[in-house]
């Protein structure tokens, strides 16, 4: 009873946001009806087959168990297999065990935690301005999304339409995340939803044409960003302020008095002044559309919302397909990913259309979309080239490597230590003040996660969520090395000295940082390192510490 | 030219190939290295840079740019070394070598938000615009001036954070010190360097199959950044972090201060080859208090940066050698209710000192209360252009974003402070 009441005014809630009630229930129903997620990868694997038969480039093999289940569980959980699921999965004999830890792994709640991370950090980037407006609590809000599969077209809607204050709606950080001198900034947060939703990186037109694609002009950028035009923030100003918020309005925003240029860009309601343009104004208006859009009413996020996640939106489907891909493969069918203008490569074409088409016939559904690309054999080959394909980037002849981000990094070391990483703190003299709040944001500054990911973090995963070149500099590797909260291998090392043996020790320290058996000669080797040691406990630990910072363990293969 | 047509990958993969003697970083400087080695020690050592940056932004009345009328400032001027300069009393020292400094009164540069105008001024481009992130001045300076087979790193960042490489990539980014006393973190080992050399070298064997396997070029450049971090904890050059190395007199010279010690361990890092090192010094945003606060933060900078510049001067590395002294903007040149002075980016100064930089000379001029620059206003672009030609970088030379769009080193419509070369 209790849940249904929920439901309708959820849906009520979603009215009143401005969609249809036809379209719901087509959404439902077509999230009801069964879509076999195999057909799809099949549709996959002969697109990828029939492109490499054209380029003549063989494919590598599928790789054994242990690469898939480590791949599969930094892909979709964001760190490497516990040593336990290790030992099961490697041990398991049924022959659909694939298809199975797929779908096991999206049912575990850290499935959305870790796709809630990619999306949080492409939505938000921490600057000193917008410290105290952000919250993390958009990255929870985000997870729950995705683990309860709420479809894409409903999470956009929700965040672009956003209103309200931030503790009781966290999609509202989207926008308090766009501030330019402690106001909302209309042409930043146009072009971060017009990269992460459609794929097209709008800035370059914000002041000129676009360079390089001749279809996008300036106007373009502001016809976009007019539909944020009348959101304001409240209580931005300070940091000891009330809860922030954001509100759409149709007073135009009152300008800085003492500020001349700014008081010239005051525009009617949706509309919005080119800066240093002389007073030129620009209505709201799609992308590419010729005329301006019609609004009617007191909002006009909403309507660029239901544009955006439209069945029919020529961008969204593709961009989000897009995106997803690339955190499979390392690289979008598309590149660049936030950038799928006219000019850029296309390998695929045909798959990408069908990837988009099969999106949106899912009813958006992300689970769904996963399962079609982690059954194909594309995904599931092994990370080693054979001799004629070494040099093949875009094929997908052999899955790409890509660098750990640092979530995933400071939660694989997690897994395999069995602690956290305990590393250093660092309080500011901020700390010392009473105020609770400012004190509160400092202990999420100095939260264990937030400094690792602050030191090892690399620009490319905040953009796209994959990094496929190597990223670490002498500082990172000298704290891999050296950092006692990082390396401590003592206690994993006592546990492995009481496996039975020193080939089982060996074999289980393997299974534990790498997620595979040790060969023979890898077994050899080990064993001459513990003959030659003080003990074989510290033995153990110097293996343990060799296996953490190899390449091998560092790379999602 | 080819060469700045590479992207990062390219280099990588150059790198991989065993074109370049360490990884992800220029090979054109190496080659230049090379060169510079052929053709003997004859030729001057690149130019480097000391960057202090006054954190929250430093009042330009209270400090360089004394004006007798405004009423505000409790601070009497003062006469420097070179007659017709004028600073404030709480900067003794600093007049003492003023023959060495150039002052730009005429800073006025528009960003007057703390996070905004630092990126503004370690960049010289607006944050957020282009939806790229951009390099800041050490990140520049370490790609064109540095050298990638030196073991020590090319930007170094003593007792706080600076901003990073952006576009220029990471391993331009800056290595943080946070204890100027301690030097660079996690390089001892936790227990013995015998020990350490004995599992690095297991790691090496271990890791050997799967580098053959993948044959890829960013698992080679994981391999090379483990061997150039185990090259800096063996090196000689290490030592260039160690300000105990120094000697009493040295230490003494500089004062015991965390500042002192920061400014010595950067003059150290330079004579051992770093391009560049930042110093941010906290405290510089005073809305209340002003006048006690700039008489206790000018009381820590004073000595320290005036001692940095007497020495380098001394050991003949001024010539090449560039001291900045800047901030996030100036100050109100009123005060307010609170007793302090708010941001204020319209006019400001900045000191520059070394690396060819004419001394002794103040240019541009502002107004009775320092509100308004009268004469030779400089920007953010034209400082960022002055800093980059006293250190010998082009600045229409390209970087390439990472998806290829080329980004000159400071942006077009830049006006060099000529007087200064």
């Amino acid at each position: 009873m209790r849940t249904h009441k929920r439901i309708a005014l959820g849906l009520l809630g979603l009215i009143a946001g401005g969609l249809a009630v036809a379209e719901i229930a087509r959404a439902v129903e077509s999230r009801r009806s069964v879509r076999d997620p195999l057909v799809a990868s099949v549709r996959i694997d002969r697109e990828i087959d029939k492109k490499l038969a054209e380029g003549k480039v063989p494919a590598s093999v599928i790789a054994d168990d242990a690469e898939f289940l480590r791949r599969l569980s930094l892909d979709l959980l964001g760190r490497v297999p516990s040593y336990e699921k290790t030992i099961a999965f490697l041990g398991d004999a049924s022959p659909d065990k694939r298809r199975k830890l797929i779908d096991e792994f999206l049912d575990e709640p850290e499935f959305g935690q870790h796709f809630a991370t990619i999306w949080y950090h492409r939505v938000v980037k921490p600057t000193t301005e917008n410290r105290f407006l952000i919250s993390k609590s958009l990255q929870d809000w985000l997870a729950e999304r995705f683990n309860r599969n709420e479809g894409w077209d409903a999470v956009v809607r929700e965040i672009l339409t956003a209103d309200g204050d931030r503790d009781k709606n966290p999609a509202t950080v989207f926008f308090l995340n766009h501030v330019d001198n402690k106001r909302f900034a209309p042409p930043r947060a146009a072009a971060t939803a017009s990269h992460l939703f459609l794929g097209v990186k709008l800035e370059c037109c914000e002041c000129h044409d676009h360079p390089f694609d001749s279809e996008l002009k300036q106007t373009d950028f502001w016809g976009v960003a007019a539909f944020f035009n009348s959101t304001r923030f409240e209580n931005a100003g300070k940091k000891d302020a009330g809860e922030p918020a954001v509100r759409e309005t149709t007073t135009p925003a009152r300008p800085n008095k003492k500020d001349k240029e700014e008081r010239a860009t005051v525009a009617p309601f949706g509309s919005i002044v080119i800066p240093d343009s002389k007073g030129k104004t620009v209505k709201a208006t799609f992308l590419h559309a010729k005329q301006p859009a019609k609004v009617s009413g007191t909002k006009l996020r909403p309507a660029f919302a239901e544009w955006v996640v439209s069945p029919t939106n020529p961008y969204f489907a593709k961009a989000t397909v897009n995106k997803l891909w690339a955190n499979f493969f390392g690289r979008g069918i598309v590149n660049p990913v936030d950038d799928m203008t006219a000019n850029s490569t296309n390998t695929h074409p045909e798959l990408l259309k069908a990837l988009a088409d099969e999106f949106v016939a899912s009813g958006f559904d992300t689970k769904h979309f996963v399962r079609c690309v982690c059954n194909s054999k594309a995904y599931q080959r092994t990370s080693v080239p054979t001799a004629e394909s070494k040099a093949d980037e875009e094929l997908y002849s052999h899955m790409k490597l890509k660098v750990m981000t640092a979530d995933m990094l400071y939660d694989s070391l997690g897994t395999v230590l069995g602690h956290s990483i305990a590393d250093r703190g660092r309080p500011g003299a901020m700390m010392k003040k009473a105020d609770p709040k400012i004190a509160a944001k400092f202990a999420a500054k100095n939260d264990p996660r937030e400094q690792f990911r602050d030191f090892f973090h690399a620009e490319a995963d905040d953009d796209a969520g994959v990094i496929d070149e190597y990223t670490h500099g002498i500082p990172q590797v000298l704290r891999l090395m050296n950092a006692k909260g990082v390396n401590d291998t003592s206690a994993i090392a006592a546990k492995a000295a009481k496996a039975g043996s020193r080939d089982k020790a060996i074999d289980e320290l393997y299974l534990r940082a790498l997620s595979r058996h040790a060969t023979t000669a890898e077994k050899e080797r080990a064993a001459k390192y513990v003959a030659e040691s003080k003990t074989p406990t510290a033995a153990y630990g110097d293996l343990l510490w060799a296996l953490l910072n190899s390449a091998e363990f560092l790379f999602v293969h | 030219m080819f060469p700045h047509t590479l992207s990062r990958r390219d280099w990588l993969r150059l790198s991989a190939a065993g074109a370049l003697a360490a990884p992800a970083s220029g090979w054109l400087e190496t080659l230049a290295a090379r060169a510079a080695d052929l053709e003997g020690a004859t030729k001057p050592r690149h130019k480097a840079c000391i960057l202090l940056f006054m954190t929250g932004g430093a009042s330009h009345v209270d400090t360089f740019d004394p004006k007798p009328e405004n009423k505000t400032s409790a601070f009497k001027p003062i006469p420097t070394a070179v007659p017709g300069i004028e600073v404030t009393e709480i900067l003794p020292k600093m007049a003492g070598v003023m023959k060495e400094c150039a002052l730009l009164r005429g800073m006025s540069t528009s960003e007057g938000s703390h996070g905004r105008a630092r990126y503004y001024m370690h960049t010289g481009y607006r944050q957020g615009v282009g939806g790229v992130v951009h390099p800041s001045l050490g990140a520049i300076a370490s790609a064109r001036l540095g050298r990638s087979t030196d073991e020590l790193p090319n930007f170094v960042c003593i007792g706080g954070q600076s901003f990073g490489s952006g576009y220029a990539g990471p391993a331009h980014a800056p290595l943080e010190v946070r204890d100027p006393a301690a030097g660079v973190e996690n390089l001892k080992p936790a227990d013995s360097l015998t020990a350490f050399d004995r599992r690095a070298g297991l790691l090496k064997e271990i890791e050997r199959g799967f580098l053959d396997r993948m044959n890829a070029p960013a698992v080679e450049a994981h391999a090379k950044t483990y061997q150039r971090a185990e090259a800096l904890m063996h090196s000689a050059k290490a030592k260039a972090f160690d300000i105990a190395q120094e000697s009493a007199s040295a230490r003494e010279h500089y004062g015991d201060s965390r500042l002192g010690k920061a400014c010595l361990l950067a003059r150290r890092l330079v004579e051992y080859g770093t391009s560049f090192v930042e110093i941010p010094v906290n405290g510089w945003d005073t809305h209340r208090d002003n006048t006690g606060r700039l008489q206790k933060l000018c009381g820590e900078i004073d000595g320290p940066m005036a001692s940095l510049i007497a020495d380098l001067k001394q050991r003949g590395m001024l010539d090449t050698t560039l001291v900045v002294w800047m901030g996030d903007f100036g100050r109100t040149p009123h005060v307010g209710k609170q007793g302090g002075r708010d941001h204020y980016p319209r006019a400001w100064t900045t000191l520059l000192a070394g690396a060819g930089v004419k001394g002794g000379q103040a240019i541009g001029r502002t107004d009775k209360a320092g509100a308004a620059v009268e004469d030779r206003k400089v920007s953010a672009i034209d400082f960022m252009a002055t800093v980059c030609k006293a250190l010998d970088i082009d600045t229409t030379k390209e970087f390439r974003t990472r998806d290829g769009r080329p980004m000159r080193v400071v942006d077009k419509g830049e006006k060099l402070v000529k007087e200064l070369f």
